[in-house]
């Protein structure tokens, strides 16, 4: 038997990435059809059941036509059971002005442990809340014969916490659970639950941020003979990067152009469908320029999304200045003196030196 | 500090160069202007700084580079608090790869008292002002060379720019601090502020669409329920209206259906009459319908088994025949069997007596064999003598061999002898007449002849023994050879005589003639046996024969010329068609017997209903019809209790007008357009506002952009506003530092530049202010130094200069460079230039390069 599990899908969702509103619009639309290639695959692979491990929208106000796709794609596989728990975001109706509920559309509640049974695989569930939260683990009789799946949506912790949507791990061990399928953290992550289980998050299937990086997708059950064998599968159609290229060393005249040369080495294994963010870290001389419009003219048609963010620290070497008989000197040494945050300083320098040679003051 | 001497290895276009610093105090070069006075002071800078590596500028050492190659560098002597030092310098490509050394000569050591950072360890000036400072060069006014060598080794001015460029920095920040200042409407700030209002507007905006949405969504749903209302009144009416109508149907339906039964019971009691109120049972109608089948075919199986005239006198000659006795099966059978015995039996004689007539070849052999008769082992006998004659006959011709063998061996032996006694005689009789006539010797071969011829005297004798016995073998042999040949003629006689007797074909080959003979017994022999089991079985069969025709005879009561088996195919067929005939007239009556039987029965049946004549298709069309009525009548029956029923339920009831209903459904279906549209409107206000909540969904984002965007402007405007004032503040203290001192040495030198005994402008009332600016005062007014002549200028800059070296260099003081300052002077002026210059180097080491002795 073959398992999909899924979580945090956000449909709908806004973009957090400063993309343009095309764009933004774009991936919302790429977000959705990456459900619906996930429910192609599923059927494609003899899949019996997706689990819906929480978070399948993002708001409450979800337009209609998206709700019409979701439940379009669960009502035309009747052959794969759709199991959908609901997380913190799901705050929608998912069948709202649907006039019949799909037969394979399972459902959990936030009262009772709901259990599906496919022969000998048993699927487990409970949404939780403020009320349910830190009382649930007791209620979960599980059979120690059988392939035990148990799916929630919450923050895993080891340690008991008042807060709502915290999975509590410890309270989870020896209930005879074989796979815990979790919903709520946007990574892929898996360790040992106990002897006998593992608990995994899958991550979400596609990344919406700088704050989602790296390889998305869903993770694939196959259950022979009460074994349970899983698998990250990547799914998503673009992935985020974001990239510290540090400038310590780069020195010379021609600066951009070995900045260039950087990014250009970090960048040689990206897929020119991703969404990536270049961040310049390390310190700099004072009275090194930086050309920000050629980075960016250089790299914006490499990427479907590119950005260039300077986070680097100016570094003044004051010893230049000791015997420096002029205006500058005099400011430099004025500067170090100064109690002053050392960020502040060096930014005052920067700026200050730029006007005493008479450059352009950029800030 | 004082420079003595310096070595220029290689530099730039200067190759192995050595000058020696004569004066501590004035040294003066008269060389004209490609001599290379840059290459030269770079050099003597570069002793005291290394050369610069800067990657992010022209490189400096990459310009000074040797043109001819070599070692790149040299060394400079110099004398520092009455102690001498040798620096060494060589430069590489970077400024790793430059070496330094400082020797101390009294010593003859390197000294650690100061590092590669000489310049600064000497000086406490940095490499920039250094070389600001040391290089004094021609007027601005001047062209050419002199520019590009300010260029390179720094002027005045670009000390003073860092004072005068005070105003244009402030002005620059300050220009800058106003593209951020919120109080400006133009200002980055306040473009933010109002795109940020712009935008929580917006938000505004979004709010009051959404919680207009709720309400639009909250009466969508009441007007969706009432909708729902409605539309169930108006399916309640409808039913109502269909109701009502269907209310008059059914009375209608019920007096139609009343009339119907009564109708119905009459046309069931007058077919009922018509059959003498007897009930038609389907049972009766099956029962006649089958005896009426019966009837048919019976009368079509008499038609079947009619006979004629013709077969009833067949059948009566028949009968006459078989009067007596019907021949049984068992009697036509055994007749049967003797007919087809009697056919074998000719069948064999016919063939057996056909083998008799026809063997010719026995014949043949007859007459063969006539002549003589033989037997088996009389040929064998005669093959047996062939075989001994030929046996013989190769005997005899051994024998004959053995013979001539004999005697030819007894005369070749009696020729040898005699030739050896012949031969002897004669070689004994050569040697006598030899010795005789010639040499006694010679009657050795006398003895040689006599030897031959007594060999051939003893080989005779030994001969003679031989003879004898080979006689006696002769006359054996001949006695044996005379026996065979007899034996062998009586042999070949016998056979000879026996194949005699016989009619053979001439052949060589005797035993091929006899084998033939053997062949033609035998088969003779088998033939005659043969011939003779025939006969005897034609006897038998015809024995056979004969007694079964007696026999068939008898049973058929024949002759014997008459045919007994046409004569039993007669009475097969008469047999037979009596039989038949017998058969079929039996049952034409039995057939018609029964025909009548149920004749009568039929005519039973019917006449229960009425008449023997009703037609039974007439009574079976009226039965269908009655069942028929009676099923309608049940119908009917059940038809007016329903209705009936039903009529019962709305009696009594407030039935409303279908005018009144139809009015009703008319004011629903009003009600349900006018909510419809209403729906349709809201959903697509709903719709289009999701559009618009769609477009602002990330309105907070953008507004917490934008705050971020005032907040980072606003640091911005701050930065820029500490950078002024922290660059004002060095500026004063820059000024406050430099100022004083600078007067004070300015003042100084302007006196000598006036001349002390009749200065042409007062020395009190020069000055120069905080920017370097000398001026002229008089009085309350201010005056620039613009006023001034070019060449009383150029003094007067030259005293700033040097005003400005005195303030600079507090330890040691550097050599200073002058690039033919003097140019634009007039002779009165050079005077006071060159006297300037004289009290210059009692302070500082001067080189002064000029190219013409005007001004030296």
């Amino acid at each position: 038997m073959k398992i999909i599990h899924c979580a945090d899908l956000h449909i709908d969702s806004k973009m957090e990435a400063n993309l343009t509103k095309e764009q933004a619009k774009e991936r919302k639309e790429e977000i959705l059809r990456t459900y619906e290639r996930m429910v192609a695959y599923a059927v494609k692979n003899d899949v019996k059941v997706i689990i819906l491990a929480g978070d399948l929208f993002d708001k409450s106000n979800v337009g209609k036509r998206v709700k019409n796709r979701v439940v379009e794609q669960i009502a035309n596989n009747p052959d794969v059971d759709f199991l959908y728990l609901r997380g913190n975001h799901d705050n929608v109706d998912i069948l709202e002005g649907v006039e019949e509920e799909p037969d394979n559309l399972k459902r959990f509640s936030n009262e009772v442990w709901t259990k599906y049974e496919y022969g000998d695989v048993v699927i487990a569930g409970i949404e939780l809340n403020a009320e349910n939260n830190g009382a649930i683990y007791s209620k979960l009789i599980l059979d120690k014969s059988k392939t035990n799946i148990v799916t929630l949506h919450g923050q895993e912790s080891k340690y008991n916490n008042d807060k709502t949507e915290i999975v509590n791990l410890t309270q989870l061990k020896n209930h005879y659970i074989d796979y815990l399928a979790l919903g709520h953290i946007h990574q892929y992550k898996r360790e040992q639950l106990d002897d006998r289980g593992i608990w995994c998050y899958s991550g979400c299937l596609e990344g919406r941020g700088f704050d989602e990086c790296g390889d998305k997708g869903f993770v694939l059950l196959e259950i022979d003979e009460g074994q349970v064998k899983d698998s990250f599968v990547p799914f998503a159609t673009r992935q985020f990067h974001e990239i510290d290229i540090d400038i310590t060393d780069v020195e010379g005249i021609y600066v951009t152009n070995e900045i260039i040369k950087l990014i250009r080495e970090k960048a040689q294994d990206l897929s020119e469908k991703d969404i990536v963010k270049f961040v310049l870290v390390g310190d700099i001389d004072v009275d090194t320029d930086i050309d920000f419009i050629r980075l960016n003219q250089e790299f914006s048609n490499d990427f479907y999304f590119m950005k260039i963010y300077n986070c680097t620290k100016i570094k003044v070497d004051y010893n230049m200045y000791v015997n420096d008989k002029s205006l500058k000197g005099e400011f430099v040494r004025l500067m170090k003196d100064e109690a002053l945050d050392e960020e502040v300083k060096s930014k005052i320098i920067e700026i200050g030196l730029k006007a005493l040679r008479g450059e352009e003051i950029e800030l | 500090m004082k420079i003595k001497s310096c070595h220029i290895d290689n530099f730039g276009k200067m190759q192995d160069f050595d000058y020696i610093f004569s004066n501590d105090n004035l040294n003066i070069i008269k060389e004209d202007n490609s001599w290379g006075k840059t290459t030269f002071s770079v050099f003597l800078k570069s002793m005291f700084y290394g050369l610069e590596y800067n990657s992010k500028k022209i490189n400096e050492r990459k310009q000074y580079e040797p043109w001819q190659g070599g070692m790149f560098g040299g060394s400079l002597i110099i004398e520092v608090e009455d102690r001498e030092y040798r620096i060494e310098r060589s430069f590489g490509k970077k400024d790793k790869e430059d070496t330094f050394r400082i020797i101390d000569l009294y010593t003859g050591k390197e000294t650690d008292r100061y590092s590669e950072n000489l310049g600064e360890e000497l000086f406490k000036i940095d490499r920039e002002s250094f070389e600001k400072s040391i290089f004094i060069p021609q007027c601005k006014i001047e062209t050419g060379m002199t520019d590009r060598f300010n260029a390179k080794i720094g002027n005045l001015t670009q000390i003073k720019d860092d004072i005068s460029n005070y105003e244009i920095v402030k002005k620059a920040l300050e220009e800058k601090k106003k593209e951020y200042n919120s109080r400006s409407k133009k200002s980055i700030i306040s473009q933010y502020n109002e795109e940020l209002k712009q935008l929580k507007n917006k938000e505004q905006n979004r709010i009051n669409i959404l919680e207009s949405t709720k309400l639009i969504e909250k009466h969508l749903d009441e007007k969706k329920l009432k909708l729902n209302k409605l539309q169930k009144e108006k399916t309640f009416l409808n039913e109502k209206l269909v109701g009502q109508s269907k209310n008059a149907e059914q009375v209608a339906l019920y007096k139609n259906a009343v009339e119907n039964l009564k109708h119905t019971e009459e046309k069931i009691k007058c077919i009922e009459n018509k059959y003498k109120g007897k009930e038609i049972k389907e049972k009766d109608i099956q029962e006649l319908k089958e005896e009426r089948d019966n009837i048919k075919g019976l009368v079509e199986q008499l038609k079947i088994l009619e006979v004629n005239e013709e077969d009833v006198n067949e059948y009566k000659q028949y009968k006459a025949m078989f009067k007596e006795k019907i021949p049984t099966k068992e009697f036509m059978d055994k007749v049967k069997e003797y007919i087809d015995k009697l056919k074998s039996l000719a069948i064999h004689l016919e063939k057996e007596r056909k083998a008799e007539s026809s063997d010719v070849r026995l014949a043949e052999l007859q007459s063969f064999f006539n002549e003589k008769s033989t037997t088996d082992e009389e040929i064998l006998k005669q093959l047996d003598n062939y075989q001994n004659s030929e046996a013989l006959k190769k005997d005899i011709l051994s024998c004959e061999i053995e013979l001539n063998n004999i005697s030819e061996n007894h005369n070749e032996k009696h020729i040898s002898l005699t030739s050896y006694i012949t031969i002897g005689i004669l070689v004994m009789s050569l040697g006598v007449a030899l010795a005789v006539l010639l040499e006694p010797f010679f009657i050795a071969i006398a003895g040689i002849g006599m030897a031959i011829f007594m060999l051939g005297i003893v080989k005779t004798k030994k001969n003679r023994a031989v003879d004898e016995r080979n006689s006696e073998a002769k006359m054996r042999l001949y006695a044996e050879l005379e026996l065979k040949k007899k034996k062998c003629q009586e042999a070949e006689q016998e056979y000879k005589d026996f194949i005699r007797c016989f009619r053979v074909r001439y052949s060589e080959n005797v035993m091929e003639v006899l084998l033939e003979i053997r062949d033609q017994y035998t088969e003779y022999v088998r033939l005659q046996q043969e011939n003779l089991k025939t006969k005897k079985n034609v006897e038998i069969y015809q024995s056979e024969y004969n007694n079964i025709q007696r026999k068939l005879n008898e049973m058929l009561n024949i002759n014997s010329d008459e045919n007994a088996e046409k004569v039993y195919q007669e009475l097969l067929y008469g047999i037979s068609q009596y039989s038949y005939l017998q058969e079929r007239m039996e049952k034409y009556q039995s057939v018609e017997y029964r025909l009548n039987v149920r004749r009568q029965a039929y005519k039973e049946m019917i006449s229960e209903y009425g008449d023997e004549t009703l037609s039974l298709e007439g009574l079976e069309s009226d039965y269908k019809e009655l069942l028929r009525e009676k099923e309608s009548f049940k119908e009917l029956q059940l038809q007016i209790t329903r209705l009936g029923e039903h009529i019962k339920t709305y009696e009594g009831e407030e039935i409303l007008s279908v005018i009144d209903i139809k009015e009703k459904i008319a004011e629903c279906d009003s009600m349900i357009q006018i909510l419809s549209d209403d729906i349709a409107r809201h959903e697509r206000d709903v719709e289009s506002n999701y559009v618009l909540l769609e477009e602002t969904e990330d309105i907070d984002n953008e507004i917490l952009q934008k705050k971020r965007q005032i907040a980072e402007s606003k640091e911005k405007y701050e930065m820029l506003d500490m950078t002024l004032s922290y660059i004002q503040m060095a500026k004063e203290k820059f000024s406050a530092r430099y100022l004083g001192p600078m007067r004070k040495s300015f003042a100084k030198y302007v006196t000598f530049v006036n001349g002390v005994d009749a200065p042409a402008i007062k020395t009190e009332n020069m000055e120069i202010d905080i920017d370097l600016i000398p001026t002229l005062n008089y009085g309350s007014l201010g005056k620039s130094k613009d006023s001034l002549s070019q060449g009383y200028r150029d003094l007067v800059d030259l005293c700033i200069r040097c005003a400005l070296i005195d303030t600079m260099y507090e330890n040691e003081r550097p050599i200073l460079i002058f690039d033919d300052p003097f140019v634009n002077l007039d002779e009165a002026k050079i005077e006071n230039a060159i006297e300037l210059l004289r009290q210059i180097s009692q302070k500082y080491q001067i080189i002064y390069f000029t190219c013409h002795n005007s001004r030296m």
